[in-house]
């Protein structure tokens, strides 16, 4: 067996130590680095370009990204892919079943997540690179109302039991969920409501069950409502939703996944999440 | 092992769904399973396209349909909602009809073997003697009972692990419309492992318990 192994080992190891010095080769001479061709971080964030020794670029990256991204990321991608080199695929759900799913060994070079517990969580497992954690963004809770009845005109509205179910994100994973709860106990309407609440999936799902009309209101992500009609939900009802970036250990592509969150924490970054209804983080 | 509040919600929504689902079959399915046993080829070949159709397409495309049907994307669902008064979706009733709609091929296959097993002259016989009726139920059913008991519990147990078609008209509402299925997805999900457990494990001990049923009634019908 020992035999067998040492006669494979180095005819088989050729191939690999030539494609890691192409890639080193690459990386040194042709073309600028695709992280240096970034500016400097906004005042107020982290830098998460500092890459340790061992980690890589790839050309493709899979994506974990809490469904309140799934406009503002379609709309970032072609500046994402352009900026970092890579194809990027991203997976959408609730950011506590993304965490389970990283933790259970899902391959995600990069972790979105909508709160800032999860990719702590990750980080504790020592599951992310060192430096790989940043508070990217804020997001905000907005209501809306289906189609064909009065839309609710404030949270303390939805007391009415003209809206007879309203939706939100599943608080057991969903961080927008967990904000819609708050928000909801905050206004002192959480217990009377209760048992008109419908649960989506994530928060995506939750604001989809308005627009059908299958519920009759629904509290989710501005982000995902941006361009419909919504009533914003005072901040102060609930805890932030800190939406935070976490780089995966190991998976090959933790440059790539450095550069994409750095590219987040960036000017145009934060300008592009900003049109979607996503504020800066408060400067520490 | 022992249950909590939310465990045994989901049970008890379960076992609704469950008893609803089996009553749509037993009802829908024996007259079904008759037909296509009575009737001539083309009919019979038709019949049983039909009712061995939700077998074939995902159960989420079931509850896709179901959900635009008695929702109030459809003019159905509006008029099931505004006028008949009748809610389906977000409800224990729609996920057990999405259950029952999943079962029912289970349930027709079966009973339909059943009542074709029964000598045709026996049936001859007993339609000139009684109403159609009658007949079946005097001399058809106590015929093919075994097979409808089989036919029952296999589509108690399948409308009791139905979670596609379920989960999407229904929502996953804690002690309203989540069954154990949907339980122990949301269970994973959360990364609840006790919770997760404790169901998985009821499910397996539930499952065999029909299987030995079962097997107990098909006993009794190859030694009769």
């Amino acid at each position: 067996m020992r035999q067998f192994a040492r006669r494979l080992s180095l005819p088989a190891l050729l191939p690999l130590i030539a494609a890691i010095a192409l890639a080193c080769g690459a990386n040194a001479d042709d073309g600028p680095d695709p992280a240096e061709s970034l500016v400097t971080p906004a005042p107020g964030t982290v830098s998460v370009i500092e890459a340790e020794p061992g980690e890589a670029y790839a050309g493709r990256i899979r994506l974990a990204a809490a469904s309140d991204l799934r406009d503002a990321l379609e709309a970032l991608r072609p500046a994402l892919e352009e900026t970092c080199q890579a194809t990027i695929t991203p997976v959408y759900g609730s950011s506590g079943q993304l965490k389970e799913q990283i933790l259970a060994g899902a391959e995600f070079g990069l972790f979105l997540s909508a709160d800032a517990g999860f990719p702590a969580e990750l980080d504790d497992a020592g599951l992310v690179v060192s430096g790989g954690l940043a508070e990217y963004a804020v997001g905000r809770l907005a209501l809306v109302t289906r189609d064909g009845i009065a839309p609710a005109a404030s949270i303390d509205a939805l007391i009415d039991p003209v809206y007879e179910r309203v939706a939100i994100a599943n608080p057991g994973h969903a961080p927008y969920g967990r904000a819609a709860e708050a928000a909801l106990d905050s206004a002192g309407i959480l217990h009377d409501i209760r048992g008109r609440l419908v649960f989506g999936e994530n928060v995506r799902q939750a604001i989809d069950y308005v627009d059908t009309g299958n519920a009759d209101a629904g509290i989710g992500a501005l982000a995902l409502v941006i361009n419909a009609d919504h009533v914003l939900i005072d901040a102060v009802l609930h805890p932030p939703i800190t939406q935070t970036g976490a780089v995966v250990r190991e998976t090959g592509a933790e440059r790539t996944g450095r550069c994409i969150l750095q590219y987040l924490l960036n000017p145009e970054g934060q300008q592009a999440l900003q049109a979607f209804g996503f504020e800066a983080v408060a400067p520490q | 092992m022992s249950f909590d509040g939310l465990e045994l919600s989901a049970i008890r929504v379960s076992a609704q769904v469950m008893a609803l689902a089996t009553l749509m079959c037993i009802v829908v399915g024996t007259t079904l399973a008759w037909y296509i046993a009575r009737s001539g080829r083309r009919v019979a070949a038709l019949l049983s396209a039909l009712a061995l159709l939700p077998l074939v397409i995902p159960p989420s495309a079931v509850g896709y349909y179901l959900l635009y049907a008695f929702g109030r994307q459809s003019t159905f669902g509006n008029f099931l909602i505004d006028d008949v008064g009748l809610r389906l979706v977000f409800t224990w009733p729609g996920a057990a009809i999405a259950a029952g709609v999943v079962s029912l091929p289970l349930f027709v296959r079966t009973a339909q073997a059943g009542f074709e097993q029964i000598d045709p002259e026996l049936l001859a016989v007993a339609s000139t003697m009684a109403s159609p009726f009658r007949a079946f139920v005097r001399v058809a059913l106590p015929l093919a009972w075994p097979a409808l008991v089989a036919a029952t519990l296999i589509a108690a147990a399948r409308s009791l692990g139905e979670f596609g078609a379920t989960v999407i008209i229904a929502g996953n509402i804690p002690g309203e419309t989540q069954t154990v299925p949907a339980a122990i997805y949301d269970a994973v999900q959360a990364g609840d492992r006790p919770r997760a457990n404790a169901l998985a494990f009821f499910s397996l001990v539930f499952g065999l318990v029909v299987l030995a049923g079962l097997s107990l009634v098909l006993q009794r019908q190859r030694y009769r």
